[in-house]
């Protein structure tokens, strides 16, 4: 047990950051070894950058005396190294982008984590989230482009971002709020009209994503609103109703869209179809099978036949080079993560900040699981980012941002004791 | 609420030990499966790094080898089309086929140890050298099988029924692996024949006659008393309103008088008088309608789904939708030959690492005991008088008993596929066969020298 005296805890961060700093001394040895023939590329820049960045918002976490707990950033950092180390061995490019992505997102945690430290203050304006998050979720189905089957993204010029990933973040964030306002009616289950604007907020969410025909998102968005709504209420049972609402959604949907049955047919047997439909998930499943136990070592796999190896398909990289010891222990990560999150959740003062820690924590984890279930064939594929870790600015800046959250939360747990 | 936090935190942890085991099956478990799949492209890259092992028959005659340096590593054939269709083909252009394909983990070397083992040496930028294999293929009556089925279609199967190896896996038309590139367009145009499908274990004929002799097993397990029955043939029988005939009138005869000439009304009643239910059970134990494991890719002998009376009468004989491949037949026959014990066919003998260490060997064991020693030996009676003065005359030898079934199979494509089946010597079999030669009439008369000279040749060694 870690003890609680201290207040804040930034030493032992200290000690635990020198592990992705490990982790990004190695991936500096493979990009010297094998990247001399890269124009434009200056390894050493790129780690001063990182390990800097890093140790930068450690050293501001500690200046200002932030409470938040010690084990979300260097997990995030570990992950976000690992993946920076695997994106540059399939496509330096991309890997130099997401460097600047990275920084992007430390400087957005800092400036949630400093500028917002009382979480609370975000909570007043629910609606706000909403309004936002529909925003978002509109302008992306009207003006959106289709990329990869989903219609998620937005294009400005050269610019392109996924607005989705940000919508559910704000969703939660509205959710915390609604659902700590409206506690007492939903537990005594008298205000019938409690439930209209969360239902028709989830639902238009939902439907909305299965127009842009984001079934990831729109799944992960359910199981978390299912989470807080768990959380709120204590009752199983509104769960249940939400889970065999969503089944029935599913079937006639399942009935109602081509694309959705060939998804599921693909996901029982990919082999039927292996050079089509299946081709991703056969060679996805195959590149983790070469791998084996303990891999074949970075760089020396082949992953890179499979269609978004960089965004959806980065952890079936991980599990060939790094084998099922790699695979597992990113798997891990995830769960030490989860635990944390959860952690946070369990000591926050109030029941916002329960809420909002439990949701955010629901939804990073399950996002992680669904992408990680998916490429090992466990769930249907969706195509959804792995968190901290897959190509992907926004996927990354929201999931620092999310971060910022988690450690304000948890910094108010440990400010309320005494 | 803090409850609730709680089993959030636990449904998590086992949603994601779900995932572990899940993992873990895929990479530790199927890993290896997976990796030797041909749709993994890795395994192109790997046989460029790697000397394939060579594949011997077994008296060490070489039938597949690499030769050459690493980025231009060539494969020899030196059987060319006798073998090619059991040893296969390795293309860059055009994936791989045979035990090359089926053999492919332990040809490169990547399974198990060796696969760690090699994997270090493309490391230190050695060349990997792949296993050996040594098959039980007799290369020499490969080639005299293949000779004999040259310019038509076909397919020989000689097995040792003491053992089930699999002396000889012959078919035709065959292609030239050595020149595979060259002619691929050629082996696969409409007139070719389809030379790149092994008739032998792929092929489904409608056994004809052959069928009799699982017939007779059913018939013979059910009532013994029949070998002393006085039967009556008048040339046809009718049954539910369909009438099954006979190519003449065989009037009263005995029950190895049945099988000298190859009697299908009386076939056809013994049949309805043991039932559905024991002709489909002997079948079965024979390997009818059973996926059998064996080193290349079986096609399943079937029986139709549901057999009534007529379909029984039909499916006795060998004719309406019973289909089999010529190994299927040539294990009935084998079994008859093994005292009705029969063998799992192999067709890998053993494994051998670069250096000669044995890796694996294959062991003898029998996969089925079909029937007893008793009926069986009735059965080979019967074959033996076949022989010596039914439908077979045409396979008997000089000094050696040969034991025989003929079958003329009636198909919608022309004339009768030509079947054979025959092991010898009868007193003590060392080798069975199954000859079939597509539409070219009696089995008596031109699968028989066949499959005699076959056997010639097999036991003159």
């Amino acid at each position: 047990m870690i003890s609680s005296d201290a207040g804040t805890n930034r030493g032992q961060e200290m000690a635990l950051l020198i592990w992705p700093s490990l982790i990004l001394a190695a991936g500096y040895g493979y990009m010297v070894t094998f990247a001399s023939h890269q124009p434009g590329w200056q390894p050493a820049y790129a780690l001063a950058l990182l390990l800097g960045g890093f140790w930068g918002v450690h050293l501001i976490l500690r200046v200002t005396r932030h409470g938040g707990d010690q084990f979300l950033l260097p997990l995030a950092a570990c992950l976000t190294a690992l993946g920076l180390i695997f994106l540059f061995r399939l496509d330096p490019d991309l890997a130099y982008r997401q460097i600047i992505w990275t920084i992007l997102g430390l400087l957005v945690l800092i400036v949630v984590a400093i500028g917002f430290r009382d979480y609370q203050r975000l909570e007043q304006y629910p609606y706000l989230f909403l309004s936002l998050g529909l925003f978002f979720l509109f302008t992306t189905v009207l003006a959106g482009t289709r990329i990869g089957g989903a219609k998620s993204w937005l294009t400005l010029g050269s610019f392109r971002m996924q607005p989705v990933e940000a919508v559910k973040v704000l969703m939660v964030m509205y959710l915390a709020g609604y659902l700590s306002d409206k506690r007492e009616l939903l537990v005594q289950g008298a205000g019938r009209i409690s439930w209209g604007p969360l239902l028709v907020a989830v639902a238009l969410a939902v439907l909305l994503l299965v127009l842009q025909r984001d079934l990831g998102s729109a799944l992960i968005l359910l199981v978390t609103f299912l989470a807080m709504l768990y959380l709120a209420t204590g009752k199983l049972r509104f769960c249940v109703a939400g889970g065999a609402l969503f089944s029935l959604g599913a079937v006639m949907a399942y009935l109602a869209f081509p694309y959705l049955r060939a998804r599921i047919a693909v996901w029982i047997n990919p082999w039927a179809d292996y050079t089509g439909a299946g081709y991703q998930v056969v060679q996805a499943l195959i590149t983790l099978g070469s791998g084996g136990i303990f891999g074949t070592g970075l760089g020396l796999g082949y992953s890179q036949v499979i269609p978004a190896v960089a965004t959806d398909f980065i952890f079936a990289t991980m599990g060939e080079e790094m084998g099922l010891m790699g695979s597992v222990g990113v798997i891990f990560l995830y769960l030490l993560f989860a635990l944390r999150g959860f952690r946070a959740a369990l000591r926050a003062p109030e029941e916002q900040g329960m809420l909002l820690a439990g949701g955010l924590t629901v939804l990073c984890t399950f996002q992680a699981l669904v992408i990680m279930a998916g490429v090992s064939k466990l769930l249907p594929l969706t195509g959804v980012t792995l968190p901290f870790v897959s190509y992907g600015g926004s996927s990354l800046v929201i999931s620092y941002l999310l971060l910022a959250l988690l450690l304000n939360v948890s910094a108010a747990g440990r400010e309320a004791k005494p | 609420m803090k409850t609730g936090v709680r089993r959030l935190a636990l449904a998590t942890g086992a949603i994601f030990v779900i995932l572990i085991v899940h993992l873990t099956y895929i990479q530790a478990i199927a890993g290896e499966r997976l990796y030797l799949n041909p749709l993994n492209p890795r395994l192109n890259l790997v046989e460029q790094q790697t000397q394939r092992g060579a594949i011997y028959d077994r008296a060490g005659r070489v039938l597949a080898r690499t030769v050459g340096n690493p980025g231009q590593f060539q494969r020899q054939y030196p059987y060319g089309p006798a073998t090619a269709l059991v040893v296969g083909y390795v293309s860059g252009r055009f994936g791989s086929g045979g035990l090359e394909a089926s053999r492919d983990g332990d040809l490169l070397g990547l399974t198990g140890w060796q696969h760690l083992l090699n994997q270090g040496r493309r490391l230190m930028g050695q060349v990997a050298r792949g296993n050996d294999l040594n098959l039980t293929l007799d290369a020499e009556l490969q080639r005299l099988a293949t000779s004999l089925l040259a310019g038509r279609r076909g397919a020989a199967v000689a097995l040792d029924p003491r053992t089930g190896a699999v002396l000889a896996l012959a078919s035709s038309p065959a292609f030239d692996p050595n020149r595979l590139e060259e002619e691929w367009q050629q082996i696969n145009s409409p007139g070719a024949g389809s030379p790149l499908l092994n008739r032998a274990i792929q092929g489904l004929y409608p056994p004809g006659s052959i069928m009799k002799l699982v017939t007779a097993t059913a018939a013979l397990e059910v009532d013994p008393g029949i070998l002393q029955r006085d039967f009556y043939c008048p040339g046809y029988l009718e049954v539910q309103g369909w009438k099954l005939t006979c190519p003449r009138p065989h009037g009263h005869l005995n029950f190895q008088q049945a099988m000298m000439y190859s009697c299908n009304v009386t076939f056809a009643t013994l049949a309805l008088e043991a039932g559905v239910d024991k002709f489909k059970e002997t079948a079965a134990l024979y390997g009818f309608d059973q996926p059998l494991k064996f080193d290349l890719p079986v096609e399943v002998s079937r029986l139709p789904g549901r057999l009534d009376a007529s379909a029984l009468a039909e499916g006795a004989i060998g004719q309406g939708a019973v289909l089999a491949t010529p190994l299927q037949m040539a294990m009935v026959t084998a079994a008859i030959a093994n005292k009705g014990i029969l063998m799992q066919p192999y067709l890998v003998e053993k494994v051998t690492a670069a250096g000669g260490r044995l890796l694996w060997q294959a062991v003898p064991r029998p996969l089925q005991v079909v029937t007893g020693a008793k009926v069986a030996a009735d059965i080979k009676e019967t074959m033996v008088a076949t022989v010596n003065g039914g439908t077979a005359t045409a396979a008997s030898l000089p000094g050696i008993q040969v034991a025989a079934k003929t079958g003329s199979a009636q198909n919608p494509g022309g004339e009768a596929h030509a079947w054979l089946v025959a092991f010898a010597p009868a007193e003590e079999p060392r080798i069975a066969v199954a000859v079939v030669v597509e539409n070219a009439g009696a089995g008596g008369v031109v699968a028989a020298p066949l499959a005699r000279e076959i056997l010639a040749a097999a036991l003159r060694r």
